[in-house]
């Protein structure tokens, strides 16, 4: 066994103003002790590691008596090699290196500033518990198991990014998440390569499809979500510095489930997910309808909508086509704005906008009251479901253009593609529509309606799945 | 699959979907007028005359914007001739997919609409939605009549043959319906006829019976009164009124609104004295409407203005169908319904070996209350 080296480790926390080093006498020679000490609880180490030290009388190199007889701490471990020093040292350990023995010791000593757990910001619910994930993972760890008190609930840890070192917890109930999941997410994420991870979506981009604008992985900040997926069977990854917890598989029906559809009224709640399915196709298709029908198909109009439309676009320079997209771009200007402003410059960003779009865009002959409608009736119904966001502005957009080419061939070939699209989408080896057209394990207890909850609570996987 | 077979696989859809450009392309609606009626008028020498209405969407200092209606007037050899040179006076391409009537002059009509007809049924832009109507009068004063309820003469006329659930005696007929009874049995239609008031306090529009249309020729006129007859004949009753002598007084009527007519016809062959028997059976629920002066609701009064509505019915009937059966017109679709069932058996001109049998039965439903009182 390598003895420790004290130099090697200096020279490697070198030129770091918060690392550091206390010498304390013993009968047997000195007593290093190295931490960092803004990662430290600096009261902690002094009452409860180097108080003890001082006052015991050391006469012994066997370093069990010291961990046994003098340290009141109460995490301590052995340390073998002058890597494994410096890794606790820099994970906000202390780190005791005796001149007399080859061995070294770190005692957990954390003591970082930390935020308290906080509501979401971007899971808002009516009803329903509030706390959200915070940037520590030990945190989010121990929400976890606040919600599911059980021994098959396994956290296991794996370190990523070869230069932020990164600490990555899988999370999953064993037993009821199928082994091939585990397995196939546990080799996943052993295989990351990268040289720093700073948010769960280095990992994400691991897991998920990597052509589609689609997210085939979940995120969320909430802990009763991601506690009540671990209980359905799926995945969750905890990344160190992030609030946002992975859920994997994700499916394209799990967009339109929010957690107040399962804590409030059974048939309120399945209301609102019809609204929100009915949305999702609002955005994606309302505006290469319009384009398709005010553009080519003008028998399909009923003549008194007919005549309005012609009113509304008299004196618009620009094609519908055109005008569409160009009040879909400012609006997409504007939510840009809105988001990287600070909230009280966004507020009046938001009238300036709504004045632009709503009568300015209009007034000025730029587009017609209609496209205003319907750009706004569009973006609206996308912010229904706001995690496919993103998938819904480039559709929309795909399927605007393939409207204004060919009408409504082009936009029914644009809706199969996007539907052919989807289909062919996986999440972790599952189907991405799943459980739709997946014929023979279909179960709709919860797709489009919610039923009772007691007969939802159930795995969503098949039984079969467990032990392949 | 491989990569390169997909994406041959892809740019060969998105290929042919560029060469399936048909007969539409694209052109914003507000670089169009739509056309939303026209007349079809011939001059001596037999040449169409065309008369169009379209509406345009004029940008206005409001907000709200307006629109404009604006009259065409084109001859030519032929209607699709007169057609596009009716385009060379519009700023704006005319479009005829919001056409909502197609009206022939009665000249036209008698001239004989097969020399217009081919050209509503082969282009693709020109409906079978809209209604057709014969129109005996001036075109061009119709085309400036001033319709106080509606800007847009088809869209009036629509509204007008929608609304003729109000009235038992008037003909409707789409431009589909035409299209059908053309080529089926004795190819004989009766259209709507329409003209303008001449004793109303302002001049409007109105559905005055039905033009006869034998062989795309119009041989004779439904008259107003002959049309209750003939629709109760056809069961096209959607409404309406029964007018009788009112029991209690013989001098006066009463009025029973009609609130459902369900016609069933049963058509018979005699091989031994080659007579088609028709037998129409109309039942007819109606409403006491109207009493002029008073009536006792006895069940015996009940019963003698039920009897007396069934033998108007019966001799409204009988009425029209004597006539046309002297003309030799089948307009009852006799024609039609003997080859639906016996399609083996040949007889020249039907009508005139049919006989018809009417049987109605009317029901009153409800007498009413006077309730508003003080």
């Amino acid at each position: 066994m390598e003895k420790i080296n004290i130099e090697y480790i200096k020279e490697k926390l070198k030129n770091s103003y918060d690392v550091k080093y206390r010498e304390i006498e013993s009968a047997l020679g000195i007593i290093l002790g190295v931490f960092i000490d803004d990662l430290c609880d600096s009261k902690f180490i002094s009452e409860y590691i180097f108080n003890p030290l001082m006052q015991a009388k050391i006469e012994t190199v066997d370093l069990e008596y010291i961990k046994k007889e003098v340290l009141p701490a109460n995490s301590i471990g052995d340390i073998n090699n002058n890597d494994e020093v410096i890794s606790h040292v820099l994970s906000g350990d202390l780190v005791l290196i005796f001149s007399f023995a080859s061995k070294a010791i770190y005692c957990e000593a954390k003591g970082y500033v930390r935020r308290s757990v906080g509501i979401p910001v971007t899971e808002n619910v009516i009803k329903g518990p509030r706390e959200g994930f915070v940037e520590a993972f030990v945190d989010n760890v121990s929400l976890i198991r606040r919600k599911i008190k059980n021994s098959d609930l396994k956290f296991e840890t794996v370190v990523l990014g070869n230069k932020s070192n990164t600490v990555t917890v899988i999370c999953y109930l064993e037993g009821v998440a199928p082994k091939k999941l585990v397995d196939y997410i546990r080799t996943k994420i052993n295989n990351i390569n990268l040289e720093f991870i700073l948010e769960s979506n280095y990992i994400e981009e691991e897991l998920k499809n990597k052509n589609t604008v689609f997210d085939t992985i979940g995120t969320t900040e909430k802990v009763d979500v991601a506690a009540s997926k671990i209980l359905e069977g799926r995945v969750a990854i905890i990344v160190d510095g992030t609030p946002f917890v992975i859920t994997a598989p994700y499916f394209f029906v799990d967009n339109f489930q929010t957690p107040d559809d399962y804590y409030s009224n059974k048939y309120f709640g399945n209301l609102s997910r019809g609204i929100r399915v009915f949305s999702f196709f609002l955005a994606s298709l309302l505006s290469g309808l319009y384009v398709a029908i005010t553009t080519f198909h003008f028998s399909l109009i009923p003549t008194v909508f007919a005549v309005k439309l012609a009113i509304s676009r008299a004196g618009v320079p620009l094609p519908t086509v055109i005008e569409l997209l160009l009040m879909t771009f400012f609006f997409q200007l504007l939510r840009e704005a809105g988001i990287r402003l600070p909230q009280p410059i966004g507020q009046a960003m938001s009238i300036v906008g709504a004045l632009i779009l709503g009568d300015a865009a209009v007034g000025a002959g730029l587009a017609s009251q209609s496209t205003v409608v319907v750009v706004a009736l569009s973006s609206i119904s996308s912010f229904l479901v706001s995690k496919l966001y993103g998938a819904l502005s480039t559709w929309n957009i795909i399927i605007i253009l393939f409207s204004s080419v060919l009408g409504l061939p082009g936009f029914y070939i644009s809706f199969f593609i996007f539907i052919s699209h989807m289909a062919g989408l996986e999440s972790c080896g599952y189907p991405y529509l799943f459980p739709l057209g997946t014929l023979e394990t279909f179960k709709f207890k919860d797709v489009l309606y919610r039923k009772d909850l007691s007969k939802i609570s159930n795995s969503v996987f098949d039984k079969d799945d467990y032990n392949e | 699959m491989n990569k390169l077979k997909k994406t041959v696989v892809i740019c060969c859809i998105i290929m042919n979907c560029f060469s399936m450009s048909a007969c539409f392309s694209y052109k914003d609606i507000n670089k169009v007028m739509f056309i939303t009626a026209f007349i079809v008028d011939v001059d001596n020498s037999g040449n169409p005359i065309l008369y169009a209405e379209a509406f345009k969407g004029v940008r206005t200092s409001a907000t709200a914007g307006q629109d404009e209606r604006v009259l065409f007037k084109a001859t030519g050899k032929t209607l699709f001739e007169a057609v596009r040179n009716m385009n060379a006076t519009s700023s704006y391409k005319l479009n005829y997919t919001q056409n909502k009537a197609i009206i022939f002059t009665q000249k036209a009509a008698e001239f004989g609409l097969d020399n217009f007809i081919d050209f509503l049924d082969r282009d693709q832009e020109l409906l079978i939605r809209p209604y057709i109507a014969i129109y005996q009068g001036d075109p061009e004063k119709l085309m400036k009549l001033n319709i106080l309820q509606e800007k847009y003469i088809g869209t009036f006329l629509v509204q007008l043959v929608e609304n003729i659930g109000a009235s038992s005696r008037a003909v409707k007929l789409s431009l589909n319906e035409f299209y059908n009874q053309r080529g089926t049995g004795d190819r004989t239609n009766v259209v709507t006829i329409i003209d303008i008031t001449k004793d109303d306090l302002e001049p409007k529009l109105q559905v005055n019976g039905g033009a006869v249309i034998t062989n795309d020729k119009m041989v004779s006129v439904l008259s107003k009164n002959e049309g209750q007859g003939f629709n109760f004949l056809m069961n096209t009753i959607l409404g309406g009124t029964l007018e009788i002598t009112n029991p209690c007084d013989i001098n006066k009527f009463i009025t029973l609104e009609i609130i459902k007519s369900k016609t069933k016809t049963e058509i018979s062959y005699n091989n031994n004295n080659n007579i088609i028997e028709l037998k129409k059976k109309i039942k007819v629920k109606v409403d006491v409407g109207e009493a002029q002066k008073s009536i006792v609701l006895t069940k015996e009064n009940i019963r003698k203005i039920e009897k007396k509505s069934e033998e108007n019915i019966v001799k409204a009937c009988n009425n029209v169908f004597a006539k046309y059966k002297d003309m030799g017109i089948d307009i009852f679709d006799i024609t039609e319904q003997f080859y639906a069932k016996y399609p083996k058996i040949k007889i020249e001109n039907i009508i005139d070996k049919t006989e018809l049998k009417v049987e109605a039965e009317v029901e009153i439903m409800n007498t009413g209350d006077v309730e508003n009182f003080q």
